[in-house]
Order: structure tokens, then C-alpha cells, then sequence
């Protein structure tokens, strides 16, 4: 099995790519070197990336190692360089299990921009008001569990027709007399037009919760890079296993939602308007297949998976507490005896 | 000099003590024989001996059958409201004594308007009688005359007789093991344990029960209220709005108009018909304790 490797130029030692500085880094010799300059020495020197692998797809395939978990069955993606310790779904262990196929290249990358520190931290910060999680929820041992994973997007840019033709009515009431008039104005509401989204974002993992991955959006895409495996090095990815068929429902909801909500703040004045009338028609639609950052943490409780994400560039984080019923309950008890204990001794030295 | 000032304190302070019990007016009956009857201040009876000895006799009779001292005051002079509560209580103690058993039933017969009529109770008679004095007062007001007007002495007979007639029908005999009653002068708790009338220094435990019950039905509504709330912050949060992903500069409208159809005007008639209403009003006097024995009861204007 062929590795991709990234050796430090100047000692040899295995280099790892830093989100603060967006560089590689040699935690031996502390040299650093951007994507662009890796990707020269490395062509140049014996044990680099060869350049059918950084390009090619099979290349890319080849060189890149499919761990299957025994437990819960994820498929995890990572290069050569990252030992999967754990699977970041169930915590179990990983065992490798050969070349991974069947997967695309990407054609982007957004590099993550937070440390493993920072993804901490925010964790911290999170579970700080929630006193009722479990305790070793809280454990250092379980904020270790926090992964770098790249996380497959489907990027799709739509092209949409819309046509909006329905009645709006506008009302006005005086007294006259002894007869309250009422008068409405009806018209004939027509928007049609062009609406142009990009980058709306849908993941390509059947195993993350789409909602997490949608609640810890917008990815700032200006970051976009051509996708290089030297990204990848001190994270784990995945490959896909929704295709961008599969994912278009979801597309097409959010993007014919961002339709209606045009056409809605286009229409002002009017105290009612009829529902439906509306024709949203997808005329194209491009799609992009990327790796965006993810800082991610799962904890099983009580049967049941409990996910955490930070968004590995912006830092926005988004995820389901566990709660501790005892603790909760215990919480209530204690209140309600404090309540019952005062309210008894002071209604009994009124009585 | 600094003696004349220490008595001028001295005697200054005794005035403030003294100052609330020299404004109650302290009448009451006295000379009594400590027995159930008919007293008849107005003289209503005074010809007809017959008659009042009948309704004595009654009284005595009842009396003896609920185990209670009674006593019917057909009162002649006109006494205010809190002047009569005290008459009651403290005329009562006088031919009874303190906290003993018993009912002082005052019937004003003095012609002032409105007539204040008081039914005092003392030991166990509070329980037996303070939830239906009103029941009571309302069963009379068929035989007492209004206020102001001519009082027929068979009426007021009448009314007697049916008075002891709702002591028994309304005698509370089994009250509350709850039901407590203090006595915030004497700091005395008078209750009734396994049937028998009790009046103790300490307070005792029924006491607590109900606000024991009252806070743990707050303490279980806040506690639920609370775990409610704790939970919903337990779920899962956090949209998008995919307007953000539109490329404002590339979307446009081909045709965007409001044209008017038609107009349509309707009319309705407004209803006439208004309600109104005035506001209840209630006032409320304050209450008077006397320096006597447990005392219950309600008073009753005809």
C-alpha cells in the first residue's frame, strides 16, 4: 500500500498542518512551509507526494486508507499520516482495513482555523451553563474525545425560475352612523424573476445528523482551497456516502425556502395575501464536491449517541446535551423540599 | 428634679399601656346565675310571665340536651356594632366564665336601624356553630321583624323557639381535627383531639398540615415548571436562514407588479345594545378581641 508522507525537508520528521498558522509544521525542527511550498519540495524530493497521486483520483484513492469500525460499521477516512485511535462516531476501536475505493476527489478544501485548543475551549464554554449533563460528559477525558474530521460537503449552486401570482388584500374600516364600513382593495400580486443561490451546503455523511452540520453553517467560502492531501495530515476524513442525488431534496427545500423568502419581502402593505401561487422551477444546478472542517465529539448516554460540532473555521458550535434526569430530578426534589420545608414552618406560625 | 421627670415617664408610659383597654367600652351583665335561659332586658315579657317561662324553660331544656350554656338576650338599648360583639363576649364570660361551653345569642329588639343581632360562642361551641351562624341569622330573619318596625312579642317567641331549633339542626358535633382556633391574647390553641374540646399552649402538629399540603403542591408545580424548562434547554437548537446563500446581485425580477382589481366595500350594523354594571361594593369594619376566653360567632344586620 502506497503512503502519502510528508517529510519535514529539513530533519525528516513527519510534518502536521497547523489550522493557526495554515501551514505545515515540523514539531521536531519547528520549520514551517506553506501548501504551495510543500507541494514543490515535496515533487522534488524522494519520499514526497508523487504528482499522479496529488492529481489523480485513483491516485488520491490509492494512497488514501479506508478504517472500518467494528462496532457501529462508520467508514472513516484518513492518510497516511493519522492513526485512528478511535472511530469518531462510537469511540470503539479502529482497525484498518485496506485501500479505500469508490470515492471521489474533492475539489475543494477549507482548512481548519481552530486548534484543537480553541475547540476545546469553546466546548468548555458551552457546557459551562448546563449543569445538568452528565459528569463525565464534563471529564477531560471525554473533551479529548473532540476529533479534527473533515466532513464531505455537496456544494450546489441553483439556477431558479420563479413565477409568484396571487391576490393581496388590503382593508380599511370607519363608522359611519349607525354601520361600520368595511372596505377592501384586492390585487393581483405578480413577481417573476431569476434567483441565483451558491454554495448551499449539504453533507455527503449518512452518519452526522444533517441538522448539526446545518446548524453550525454559513462556511466562509472565500477559504476555499484546491483540495490537497497535505490538509488532511493530523485530521480525519471521510468520504461520502450520500450522492449529490440523494442530497437535492434538502437542496431544493432550503433554496426554494430563500425563493419564498424573497418574494415575501417584496411584498409590503398588504393585510393578507392568498397561500400557495407560487412556481419555483430549478433551471440548473452546479455542484461542488468539498472537505469542510469539523471539530467533532460524540458521547453516548443512556443508549443513546449524543453529537457535538464546532464549526472547524468560524467556531460555531451546535450540538445536543445530554441530560441527567437523576440530576435534574434531584435538582427539582431539593427546591420542592426547600419550598414545602419554609412554606409549612411559615404557614403553620401564621395559622 | 430628676425624680419629677422619671414619674412624669413613668406615668406617661402607663397611660399608652392603658390607652386601648380605656377605649373598649367594658358593659356587660353581671349578678346572673351561672344557668341556660332567657334574659329580657326590653321588658317584652314582663306582663306575660307565662310566655317567658316557657322560653326559659326551652333554653334550659336545650341547653342541657347539647351540653351547652344558652343564652337569649332580648336587649332594649341600642349598642353599636362593636360595642354589642363585646357586650356579647364579655356578659357571656361574666355569668359562665372563660372558654367554657356555651352560646350568647343578642337580639336587638331596641328599634334602632339596622338592628344588630350577634350570636357569641365560646368553647367548643366555635366549632359547632361558627360555619352556620349566618344559616342561622338567615332561618330567623323569618320571624324577627325589620328594623324600625312594631315588634309582635309571638314573633319573637316564635323566632326563640326556632333559634334552639338550629342549634340542634346546625350543631357542627364533629368538627375538623384541622379546625384550630388561637386565641392571640391568651396564646392559646383550643382544638379538638379524639372528640374531646382541647385548649393547649402548644400548638399543635394539624396545624402544619395544611400548609404542608399547600407547599407541596407549590413545591411540585415549581419543581415541575422548573424541569420543564431545563429540559426544553436540552434540545436541540440551531437554523439557518438559506437566504444567505442567495447571490443578491444575480437575482432579479423579470416582472414584479401590484395591479388592482376591484374594490368591495361592506357594512355591518353596530349593535346598540351596551351592558353595563356597577361594581360590587363591600366594605369591612375591624374586628374587636376582648380580653375574655376563646370567642366565635357572627353578627347580622336586619
Amino acid at each position: 500500500m502506497d503512503s502519502v508522507e510528508y517529510k519535514c525537508p529539513n530533519c525528516n520528521a513527519d510534518l502536521k498542518f497547523s489550522p493557526a498558522t495554515q501551514k505545515l509544521e515540523c514539531e521536531y525542527c519547528e520549520s514551517a512551509f506553506t501548501i504551495d511550498e510543500i507541494k514543490q519540495i515535496c515533487a522534488a524530493a524522494e519520499n514526497s507526494i508523487p504528482p499522479h497521486v496529488v492529481q489523480a483520483q485513483q491516485d488520491f484513492e490509492a494512497h488514501t486508507n479506508l478504517y472500518h469500525c467494528k462496532s457501529c460499521g462508520a467508514e472513516i477516512m484518513a492518510d497516511d499520516q493519522q492513526t485512528a485511535t478511535f472511530c469518531y462516531y462510537c469511540h470503539n476501536p479502529v482497525i484498518l482495513s485496506g485501500k479505500m475505493s469508490g470515492s471521489y476527489k474533492p475539489s475543494k478544501i477549507i482548512g481548519f482555523r481552530l486548534t484543537r485548543e480553541n475547540a476545546e475551549n469553546a466546548f468548555k464554554k458551552w457546557i459551562k451553563g448546563r449543569k445538568f449533563v452528565p459528569t463525565d460528559f464534563k471529564s477531560q477525558q471525554q473533551i479529548e474525545k473532540i476529533t479534527g474530521l473533515y466532513v464531505p460537503f455537496w456544494l450546489a449552486d441553483c439556477n431558479i425560475d420563479i413565477d409568484y401570482r396571487n391576490e393581496g388584500r388590503k382593508s380599511r374600516s370607519w363608522t359611519s352612523g349607525d354601520y361600520r364600513y368595511t372596505e377592501t382593495s384586492i390585487y393581483r400580486l405578480i413577481r417573476s424573476g431569476t434567483v441565483v443561490t451558491q454554495g448551499i451546503p449539504a453533507d455527503g455523511e449518512s452518519k452526522i445528523e444533517d441538522a448539526l452540520m446545518e446548524a453550525i453553517e454559513p462556511y466562509d467560502y472565500n477559504e476555499l482551497k484546491d483540495f490537497s492531501m497535505s490538509y488532511l495530515s493530523g485530521f480525519f476524513a471521510d468520504k461520502y456516502d450520500v450522492d449529490k442525488a440523494a442530497v437535492f431534496p434538502r437542496i431544493r427545500e432550503r433554496a426554494s425556502q430563500a425563493c419564498l423568502d424573497i418574494i415575501k419581502e417584496s411584498i409590503s402593505g398588504y393585510s393578507a395575501t392568498a397561500p400557495g401561487g407560487n412556481n419555483i422551477n430549478f433551471r440548473s444546478t452546479d455542484w461542488h464536491y468539498i472537505l469542510l472542517p469539523v471539530w467533532f465529539m460524540s458521547y453516548k448516554y443512556k443508549g443513546k449517541i449524543y453529537e457535538f460540532a464546532i464549526n472547524g473555521q468560524t467556531g460555531k458550535l451546535a450540538g445536543t446535551p445530554p441530560l441527567s434526569k437523576g440530576k435534574l430530578a434531584a435538582f427539582c426534589a431539593a427546591i420542592g423540599g426547600i419550598i414545602t420545608i419554609l412554606g409549612t414552618i411559615g404557614g403553620g406560625m401564621m395559622a | 428634679m430628676i425624680k419629677r421627670i422619671a414619674s412624669f415617664i413613668s406615668a406617661m408610659f402607663l397611660v399608652i399601656i392603658m390607652l386601648p383597654s380605656m377605649n373598649v367600652n367594658a358593659e356587660m351583665l353581671t349578678g346572673y346565675p351561672a344557668e341556660s335561659g332567657l334574659i329580657d332586658e326590653l321588658g317584652l315579657y314582663s306582663n306575660d310571665t307565662t310566655t317567658f317561662e316557657q322560653l326559659d324553660s326551652l333554653i334550659k331544656k336545650k341547653g342541657d340536651e347539647l351540653g351547652l350554656n344558652l343564652i337569649v338576650f332580648l336587649a332594649g338599648k341600642h349598642r353599636s356594632e362593636e360595642d354589642t360583639i363585646i357586650f356579647a363576649d364579655d356578659s357571656y364570660d361574666e355569668i359562665f366564665g372563660e372558654d367554657t361551653d356555651g352560646v350568647f345569642y343578642y337580639l336587638d329588639l331596641s328599634g334602632y336601624s339596622p338592628a344588630t343581632d350577634r350570636i357569641s360562642t365560646s368553647g367548643k361551641a366555635v366549632f359547632y356553630y361558627d360555619d352556620s351562624t349566618d344559616e342561622i341569622f338567615s332561618k330567623l330573619d323569618y320571624y324577627l321583624p325589620a328594623s324600625g318596625s312594631e315588634i309582635i312579642p309571638d314573633d319573637i317567641a316564635n323566632a326563640v323557639v326556632e333559634y334552639t331549633n338550629c342549634l340542634s339542626r346546625y350543631a357542627d358535633t364533629d368538627p375538623s381535627v384541622f379546625d384550630v382556633h388561637y386565641d392571640e391574647f391568651k396564646d392559646t390553641y383550643a382544638y379538638f383531639k379524639h372528640g374531646q374540646y382541647v385548649v393547649s399552649d402548644h400548638k399543635p402538629l394539624v396545624v402544619y398540615f395544611r400548609p404542608f399540603c399547600k407547599s407541596l403542591l407549590a413545591s411540585f408545580i415549581i419543581s415541575l415548571i422548573i424541569y420543564l424548562i431545563t429540559k426544553s434547554r436540552y434540545k436541540f437548537k440551531g437554523t439557518v436562514d438559506p437566504k444567505i446563500y442567495v447571490a443578491n446581485n444575480q437575482t432579479k425580477f423579470t416582472e414584479k407588479q401590484d395591479i388592482f382589481i376591484r374594490k368591495d366595500t361592506s357594512r355591518t350594523r353596530i349593535s346598540s345594545e351596551s351592558s353595563g354594571g356597577g361594581g360590587s361594593h363591600r366594605s369591612s369594619g375591624g374586628s374587636h378581641h376582648s380580653h375574655s376566653g376563646h370567642h366565635g360567632g357572627g353578627s347580622h344586620h336586619r
